[in-house]
C-alpha cells in the first residue's frame, strides 16, 4: 500500500505552510489627535482630546497629548463662546461653563502644543417630540415579540434620528446608598421594506429621506416580549435623539467596523471622521425621553 | 445608410459577378477527425486565405482556373492540393500530426501568424502545449495556464480566478461548446472544472472583441470539447495523487458517428475516511469533486450534422454523525448531517447545416445551472417500550443558483476571400435564486428566507465583417446589439467593435481595436476569496447592466517564423459596477441583496503587456510582461475616493517553456511574478466616543482605515518544474509526470491579519498556503 505516502507527505507540507510574521510599511508617524465630543443642550461642554496610538502598539491605556487650549466657536459670528478647562482628576477631558444651544453651528479649535490645530464643525439639532408611543404584540416565524410605533413630525430638511431604550435598575452600596443605572435594552427595525441603517443593536438609526417633511410613525422590534405583556414598565425610558448629519454617519461607520472586524468574509468599513488634522467626531445631538405612563 | 445598402448589395452580388467558384470542406485531424479549429487555408496565386471556424468549416470562393490551396495548422504537417476549379467543390481534408514542429511544418501557418491576423488581445494556447506544463498536485489546468498569460491575474494563491485587464471574476465569458459555465472552480478554486483530456481548443480573448461574443465586460475564454474520434476507439487517463481520470472516444460508426466520455473524480475523502473516523470518535467527513463529459457527434450528411454534449459537475463537503443515547425508558437513535455542495450541469444541442458552399450555420439550444447549497439536517427517532415511536427531524437550506435556457443562431457566409461575414442571434431565458434560506421542521411550519426568484430574459443580435481592405489592411468590424427584461423593465444596449491591422512591413504589423460592452448580470463576491458562495444576481430596476469600452494598440512581429512578439497598450472604462458595501456579509440572510451593494461604480484599468512566443522546435513557450494599474470608484465607498482595486498589481511577469530532450521526455518550466495585491489594512487605533445618549457604558476602540486597499501584500512568485517520461508500450503508451509546485518553498502571501509574534508582540501575519509540493502522476492512452 504504497499510495497514501505521498498524500500524507503532502498534508504535512500543507500543514508546515501557515504565519509568517510580515514587516508592512506602514509609517510610524507622529501620533494623531482624537477629538471626541457631543454637544447637546442638556450638558456644559465636554471634549475629549487624546491620541491614537500605533495599530501595533502593544499598551491599551489612553494616550494624552500635552496640556493644551481648547475653544467653542460660534460658527455663524466667529465668537468664542466657552473656552474650556482641563478636569483636574480626568485629564483627557476638557469642560467648558455653558451649554449649546439648540438649532446652532459651532467649531471646536483644539490647540496643542506640537500639532497643527485641530478642528471640527458640528451643529446642535432641534429636539423632535414624540408624538405617540403604541405598542403591540406581533408574530413572526412563530415566535412572539413586542412592536413599539413611535410618532413623530419630521423638520423639512435633512434628519437623522436614533431611538433607543433603556431600562434602570438600582443597587445599594454601603446598606444605604441607593444608586440608580440603566442599561439598554436591544431593539431592531420592523418597517417592512425599508433599508436598515448600519447594524441592529442598541439602537435604531434612521434618516428622513423617505418622509421629509412630514409626520411618520416608525416600528421597532423588541424582542422575546421582554417584560412580559408590559414591555415597557415603569423603570423603562425611550430616548428619541436627534442627531447631526456627521454624528449620523458616524455611528453608522462605527457599528460596521465593530460588525465587521471578526468577519473575514467582510470588507473592513473606515469609520467617518469630521475632524481636520485629527479624527474623531464633532457633532450635535438633542433627545426626547418618554417613558411609559404608570 | 445608402452606403451600408451599397456595401451589402455588392458583397452579396459578388458571386455573381464574374467567373468564381467556391471551395469548401471540413478540416480534420487525419487520426482521430477532429476538427481544426483556426486551420487556415492559403491561395498560393494571391496570397489571399480563409481559416476553418470552430467546427472545422472552411470556405474560399476563387476565379476558375488552376488553383493551389495551402492547408496548415500549427503542429500538423501542411498539405497542398492543386487542381482546375471549374465549379463549386467540397474539399475535405485531413492533415497529420507532426511529432516536432519543425521549420518545414510551421512556415506554412504563416498565414495565421501574428502579424497576418486582424484580431488582438487574443491568445489560443494548444491542448498539448497545456498538458506538458507544470499542474498543480499533476492536475492539469487550462485556466492556469490561462493565468500564465499578459494581462491576467489569478487573484491569489492556487486559485483558478481570472482577472483579466482590471476586470472583476465575473466579467469573463467563459464557454463551453459555446455554453456559459458560471462557476468554474473545484475545490473552492484551487481547480477548474475543465478536464484537459476532453478538450479539443481554448482560446482567451481580452480585448478587441468580435461583435459574436457578447454578455462580459473583460474577457471571453472559449473552450470546445473534443468532437470523439471518427477513425477508432481510444482513451487516456491518469492516477494522480489527489485525483484520476479517464477519456474514451470512438466511433459508434465509423466516419458517422462519435462518442466521447470523460471522467474524473478526487479521492481524498475515500483515504481520509478511517483516519477521520478515528480521530473524532466515529463521525465522517470529507471532501470530494467529480466532473463528467459527455459528447455525442453525428455527421448526417455533407451538409447537416448533429451534436450533443454535456459537462456536469459537483463539489461536496460534508461531515455526518450518526449515534444513540437512552434516557430512562426511552431510546433516542440520531444522525446529523451539515455540508456545502456546488456544482453546474451544462447541455448543448447543436445543429451544423451547410446552406451554400459559402454559406454555414448552427441552431443551437443551451442549458446551463449553478447551483450552490448549504445544507444540514437532523433525524431523529425515539423508542420507548410504554409510548409509540417519536420521529423529529429538522432541515435547514441556504440555496443559491442561476438557471440559464437558451436558443441560438450563427452564420458564417464568406462571399469571397476579402470578406467573412458572421451574422446571428440567441435569446435566454435566466432565472436567478440569489439566496433562499428555507427551514422545515417536525415541529414547527416550514418557512422561508431571503431573495426571491427573478426571472429574466435577455436577447442579442449580431453582424461582423472579417474583411481584407488591400494588402495590407484587414479590418473587423461590427455590432452587437443587446436587450434584457427584468421586473417589466427593458435594458437596451447598441455595442459597435472594430480592430484592425496594418502591415507594415514583412512580418511587422500595428494593430488597433475599440470595444463597447455590456454585462446585463453580475457577481457578488465576498473580498475576492473565489468561494462558491459568491451570487450571481441580475441587473434590476435599481441595479443597472454594467458597461465599458477599451481601447487598444499595439504592434506584432515575426522572427524567422519561430518568435512572434507583440506589443500592446490599453485603456478600459467601466461603469454601473456593484461591491458589497462596507461591513456587508453574505451571510446577513435577513436583508436583500440589493441592500447590501453598493451601486454605480466606475473602474478604470490601463496599462501596457508584451508577450514573447516561441511556437516551434524542442523549445517552446513564451514570456510574459505586463505593467498595469486598476482603480474603482462608488460614492458610498472610501469617502467616494478613487482606490485600487484588489488586483492593481503592478508588475506581472510569467516565464513557461517545455523543452522536449527526445521522443520519450520532456521537461517544463513555469515562473511567475505578480506586485503584491492591494489590501486595507488600519494604521492606528482610537478611542471612540459613547454610542448611547443614556449611561456611557461603552466606547469603541476604532480602527483606523486611511484609505481602501491602500497598502500591498508581499510580492508573489513561484517556480513549477516538471518532469516526464514516457513509453510506447503494446497496448499504448504511458507516461510518468514529477511535478515540483513552488519549487523554493516561497511562503506567499493569502490573506493578513494583526497578530502576536513568539514574544506577544502585536505584528501583521501573513498566512501562506502551499509550500514546495512535489507531485507524480501515471498518465495513459491506448
Amino acid at each position: 500500500m504504497k499510495t497514501p505516502l505521498p498524500i500524507f507527505s503532502v498534508l504535512f507540507l500543507l500543514g508546515a505552510a501557515c504565519e509568517t510574521v510580515v514587516d508592512i510599511d506602514i509609517p510610524f508617524d507622529k501620533q494623531m489627535l482624537v477629538i471626541n465630543s457631543l454637544p447637546n443642550p442638556d450638558s456644559v461642554w465636554n471634549v475629549q482630546v487624546t491620541l491614537s496610538r500605533h495599530v501595533l502598539d502593544n499598551t491599551t491605556h489612553l494616550m494624552l497629548p500635552p496640556m493644551g487650549v481648547v475653544k467653542i466657536v460660534d460658527q455663524e459670528t466667529e465668537q468664542v463662546v466657552d473656552q474650556l478647562t482641563q478636569v483636574a482628576n480626568e485629564p483627557k477631558m476638557y469642560r467648558g461653563t455653558t451649554k449649546p444651544s439648540l438649532g446652532k453651528t459651532y467649531r471646536v479649535q483644539v490647540d496643542i502644543p506640537g500639532y497643527d490645530r485641530a478642528e471640527a464643525i458640528g451643529y446642535v439639532p432641534i429636539v423632535t417630540p414624540i408624538e405617540s408611543v403604541e405598542t403591540e404584540q406581533a408574530h413572526s416565524d412563530g415566535s412572539t415579540y413586542t412592536r413599539i410605533k413611535i410618532t413623530f413630525t419630521d423638520p423639512p430638511g435633512e434628519s437623522f434620528y436614533s431611538v433607543s431604550l433603556a431600562s434602570s435598575y438600582f443597587y445599594i452600596i454601603n446598606m444605604k446608598d441607593t444608586v440608580w443605572n440603566e442599561y439598554p435594552i436591544y431593539i431592531e427595525r420592523d418597517d417592512a421594506g425599508l433599508e436598515e441603517q448600519g447594524i441592529s443593536g442598541p439602537e435604531v438609526l434612521i434618516d428622513d429621506t423617505f418622509f421629509d417633511g412630514k409626520k411618520h410613525t416608525i416600528s421597532v422590534r423588541l424582542n422575546g416580549g421582554w417584560g412580559g405583556q408590559t414591555p415597557l414598565g415603569p423603570n423603562s425610558r425611550l430616548v428619541f435623539s436627534s442627531l447631526g448629519a456627521s454624528f449620523y454617519k458616524y455611528k453608522v461607520t462605527t457599528n460596521l467596523q465593530n460588525a465587521a472586524r471578526d468577519n473575514p468574509f467582510a470588507q473592513p468599513v473606515q469609520v467617518f471622521s469630521n475632524v481636520k488634522n485629527g479624527v474623531g467626531i464633532f457633532d450635535g445631538l438633542s433627545s426626547y425621553s418618554w417613558t411609559p405612563p404608570n | 445608410m445608402r452606403y451600408v445598402f451599397i456595401y451589402v448589395t455588392l458583397l452579396l452580388s459578388t458571386p455573381l459577378l464574374g467567373q468564381k467558384s467556391t471551395i469548401s470542406g471540413y478540416l480534420k485531424d487525419a487520426d482521430t477527425g477532429e476538427s481544426l479549429i483556426g486551420a487556415t487555408v492559403l491561395h498560393a496565386r494571391s496570397s489571399s486565405g480563409t481559416s476553418a471556424n470552430t467546427h472545422g468549416f472552411y470556405s474560399i470562393t476563387l476565379p476558375k482556373d488552376s488553383v493551389t490551396l495551402l492547408y496548415s495548422y500549427v503542429g500538423y504537417e501542411p498539405q497542398l492540393v492543386r487542381f482546375l476549379l471549374r465549379k463549386d467543390t467540397v474539399i475535405n481534408i485531413q492533415l497529420k500530426g507532426a511529432t516536432v514542429l519543425d521549420e518545414v511544418v510551421v512556415s506554412a501557418t504563416k498565414a495565421d501568424a501574428i502579424h497576418e491576423i486582424n484580431r488582438m488581445s487574443s491568445i489560443s494556447v494548444p491542448i498539448d502545449q497545456i498538458k506538458a506544463l507544470p499542474a498543480f498536485l499533476g492536475e492539469t489546468d487550462v485556466l492556469k495556464v490561462l493565468q500564465l498569460m499578459p494581462g491576467v491575474q489569478s487573484g491569489g494563491e492556487g486559485g483558478t480566478g481570472l482577472y483579466v485587464r482590471g476586470g472583476g471574476p465575473d466579467q469573463n465569458l467563459l464557454l463551453l461548446d459555446g455554453v456559459p459555465v458560471y462557476n468554474a472552480s473545484h475545490l473552492f478554486g484551487f481547480f477548474s472544472v475543465f478536464n484537459a483530456d476532453a478538450l479539443n481548443h481554448v482560446e482567451l480573448i481580452k480585448g478587441g472583441f468580435p461583435a459574436r461574443y457578447g454578455g462580459r465586460l473583460s474577457s471571453v475564454i472559449d473552450i470546445h470539447m473534443k468532437d470523439g474520434s471518427m477513425k477508432e476507439w481510444k482513451g487516456e487517463g491518469s492516477v494522480g495523487i489527489i485525483a484520476s481520470k479517464v477519456s474514451v472516444e470512438g466511433p459508434i460508426q465509423k466516419d458517422r458517428t462519435s462518442l466521447l466520455f470523460s471522467a474524473r473524480r478526487t479521492y481524498i475523502d475515500l483515504l481520509a475516511r478511517p483516519i477521520i473516523k478515528l480521530a473524532t470518535e466515529g463521525q465522517t467527513a470529507g471532501y470530494y469533486f467529480y466532473d463528467l463529459n459527455f459528447k455525442l457527434n453525428h455527421i448526417i450528411n455533407d451538409k447537416n450534422r448533429l451534436y450533443l454534449s454535456s459537462y456536469t459537475g459537483d463539489d461536496k463537503a460534508y461531515a455526518k454523525t450518526k449515534d444513540f443515547f437512552i434516557n430512562g425508558n426511552e431510546r433516542t437513535d440520531y444522525r446529523e448531517e451539515f455540508g456545502l455542495r456546488w456544482g453546474n450541469i451544462i447541455t448543448a444541442a447543436r445543429w451544423s447545416h451547410v446552406f451554400s458552399p459559402q454559406l454555414f450555420a448552427n441552431f443551437t439550444s443551451t442549458f446551463s445551472r449553478y447551483r450552490f447549497d448549504i445544507f444540514s439536517q437532523y433525524d431523529e427517532v425515539r423508542t420507548s417500550p410504554t409510548s409509540p415511536d417519536e420521529k423529529n427531524f429538522y432541515k435547514e437550506r441556504y440555496v443559491s443558483g442561476i438557471r440559464d435556457w437558451a436558443m441560438k443562431a450563427d452564420f458564417d457566409y464568406l462571399p469571397n476571400p476579402d470578406h467573412y461575414i458572421r451574422f446571428g442571434a440567441n435569446s435566454i431565458v435566466h432565472r436567478f435564486a440569489p439566496g433562499v434560506y428555507a427551514v422545515r421542521s417536525s415541529e414547527e411550519a416550514d418557512s422561508t428566507a431571503g431573495a426571491a426568484v427573478t426571472n429574466a430574459q435577455e436577447f442579442a443580435a449580431y453582424v461582423e465583417d472579417d474583411w481584407k481592405v488591400n494588402s495590407v489592411l484587414k479590418v473587423n468590424a461590427g455590432v452587437h446589439t443587446s436587450a434584457f427584461l427584468v421586473e417589466n423593465k427593458w435594458y437596451t444596449s447598441v455595442q459597435p467593435r472594430i480592430s484592425s491591422r496594418l502591415l507594415l512591413g514583412r512580418e511587422f504589423s500595428l494593430k488597433a481595436s475599440y470595444s463597447t460592452m455590456t454585462q446585463f448580470i453580475h457577481l457578488l463576491t465576498n473580498a475576492g476569496l473565489g468561494l462558491p458562495t459568491d451570487l450571481w444576481v441580475p441587473s434590476t430596476a435599481k441595479v443597472k447592466p454594467q458597461q465599458s469600452w477599451q481601447a487598444a494598440i499595439g504592434l506584432a512581429k515575426t522572427f524567422k517564423d519561430t518568435y512572434e512578439v507583440s506589443l500592446e497598450g490599453y485603456y478600459k472604462k467601466m461603469t454601473n459596477l456593484i461591491e458589497y458595501k462596507d461591513g456587508a456579509s453574505y451571510f446577513d440572510i435577513e436583508k436583500d441583496w440589493q441592500d447590501k451593494v453598493a451601486l454605480n461604480g466606475q473602474g478604470w484599468s490601463y496599462g501596457t503587456e508584451l508577450l514573447l512566443q516561441k511556437k516551434i522546435g524542442n523549445v517552446t513557450g513564451w514570456i510574459g510582461y505586463t505593467l498595469s494599474w486598476t482603480d474603482r470608484q462608488f460614492e458610498t465607498l472610501n469617502f467616494g475616493n478613487r482606490f485600487p482595486y484588489k488586483y492593481d498589481n503592478r508588475h506581472d511577469i510569467n516565464v513557461a517553456f517545455t523543452h522536449t530532450w527526445n521522443e520519450r521526455m520532456d521537461f517544463s518550466a513555469a515562473w511567475v511574478f505578480t506586485s503584491g495585491n492591494a489590501v486595507t489594512l488600519p494604521t492606528a487605533v482610537y478611542s471612540g466616543t459613547s454610542q448611547l445618549p443614556f449611561n456611557h457604558w461603552y466606547t469603541p476602540e476604532i480602527s483606523y482605515y486611511e484609505a481602501r486597499n491602500a497598502y500591498r501584500m508581499k510580492n508573489y512568485h513561484r517556480l513549477d518544474l516538471s518532469f516526464s517520461w514516457w513509453k510506447n508500450k503494446k497496448w499504448g503508451q504511458r507516461k510518468w509526470t514529477l511535478g515540483v509546485y513552488n519549487a523554493y518553498n516561497r511562503l506567499n502571501p493569502f490573506f493578513m491579519d494583526i497578530g502576536y509574534d513568539r514574544n506577544h508582540n502585536k505584528h501583521f501575519i501573513q498566512y501562506s498556503l502551499f509550500p514546495i509540493i512535489p507531485s507524480f502522476t501515471y498518465s495513459f492512452k491506448f
